[in-house]
């Protein structure tokens, strides 16, 4: 049996107050191989077994990619079950991770509390009271502590293009489309806080949770969004059978090369070694890595 | 971890933790976000957190599509 999820290994150098040589290496078990040579109600049955944190988005991405390759009207999905399930890892995020990170004690109490109303009568108002009070009060510590304090502008959720991933699917185009990753560790931390203003708004007003998809005879792509950023199934079916099967996650696209990460931590000037591993601890946050990390920095 | 590896509880600890053995590998975890978890339950952990609990049944399942994973080798191109 595979014993852990994956792994994502992050390497770098500190020399003379910055880092530099920094590289990536993930590690994933091959989850969707499982789905070959199944017919699409038993992948869609399989998904929510399989998948953790975003469960529920994992399995309306599979169902549009299916019905999309089917040619048939995707089921509903529910709305608010997807926007809770977003803002369950934001809240993670902002309200147990980011703190310690930036030398400050996370707010445990106030998201386990949100946490047993999430799925309640009273969940508006509780997501509301949450992102008022602690979450409010929290963030501005937080960003009393980054460095960088930009702040994203023009909020928008991630953008979806299922037919511009379909022509890729298909062969018809060499490179997947672009997959916008943080400007910078401020920014991202200031993204995820209006996304959760945003997300918060959405389920209030019972809005429509973000799915698209395209195909046909047999193709099919679907995207949707998670807290980590857009997510993508594509699917190749053939008589009734799975033939090929591809998820792209937010962590596939963020770190499936050096890049996003060595360019959050450009130029940036540390104090020592320990200051470093922090930097390099906040810019992996910023990416946020769905699956455990290990970092190996080493000190020239 | 995103995957939905079930894990079980073979220690009560105070605190609010627990140890857990996920495929023979054993590590403390909070259960401050569940009830009720009694020895022998199945959790779903993330970074060091019981996220749900499972029934025996769906752990039993979930356990045995792991298991076919863990059969079909390494492919860092799929996920």
């Amino acid at each position: 049996m595979t014993t852990s999820g994956g792994l994502l290994t992050v390497r770098a150098r500190y020399a003379n107050g910055g880092l530099s040589d920094i590289a990536v290496d993930l590690q994933r078990p091959p989850v969707t191989r499982l789905f070959i040579g199944q017919p699409p109600e038993a992948v869609i049955k399989t998904v929510p077994y399989i998948y953790t944190l975003c469960a529920h988005a994992q399995r309306a991405a599979a169902q549009a990619a299916l019905a999309a390759a089917d040619g048939v009207e995707r089921r509903p999905v529910d709305d608010a079950e997807l926007w809770i399930e977003l803002l369950h890892e934001n809240f993670w995020r902002l309200l147990l991770d980011w703190p310690p990170t930036l030398g400050l004690p996370p707010a445990k109490e106030a998201f386990v509390a949100w946490r047993a109303e999430r799925l309640g009568t009273n969940r508006v108002a509780a997501t509301q009271s949450l992102v008022d009070g602690t979450l409010a009060e929290l963030a501005e510590k937080c960003r009393l502590q980054l460095v960088d304090r930009r702040h994203a502008l023009n909020f928008a959720f991630p953008a979806l293009n299922p037919q511009a991933w379909l022509a890729y699917w298909q062969g018809a185009v060499a490179e997947h489309p672009a997959v916008r990753h943080p400007v910078s560790i401020g920014a991202a931390f200031a993204h995820r806080l209006a996304e959760v203003e945003a997300a918060t708004a959405a389920l209030a007003e019972n809005r429509p949770y973000p799915l698209a998809a395209a195909g046909d005879d047999g193709w099919g792509v679907a995207q949707t969004i998670t807290a980590r950023g857009a997510l993508t199934h594509a699917v190749r079916v053939v008589e009734g059978k799975v033939m090929n099967y591809r998820v792209w996650a937010p962590t596939d696209c963020h770190f499936a090369a050096a890049g996003p990460l060595a360019a959050l931590l450009a130029g940036a000037r540390v104090a020592d070694f320990c200051a470093a591993r922090r930097l390099v601890e906040q810019a992996v946050l910023a990416l946020d890595p769905c699956l455990p990390y290990v970092l190996e920095l080493e000190d020239a | 971890m995103c995957l939905a590896i079930p894990a079980q509880v073979v220690e009560l600890r105070e605190g609010d933790n627990a140890v857990v053995d996920l495929a023979g590998v054993r590590k403390e975890i909070s259960l401050a976000l569940v009830d009720n978890v009694a020895v022998g339950d199945y959790v779903i952990v993330h970074v060091g957190y019981a996220l749900n609990k499972l029934d025996p049944e769906e752990a039993a399942k979930t356990l045995a599509l792991f298991g076919e994973i863990g059969q079909l080798g390494d492919d860092p191109t799929l996920h």
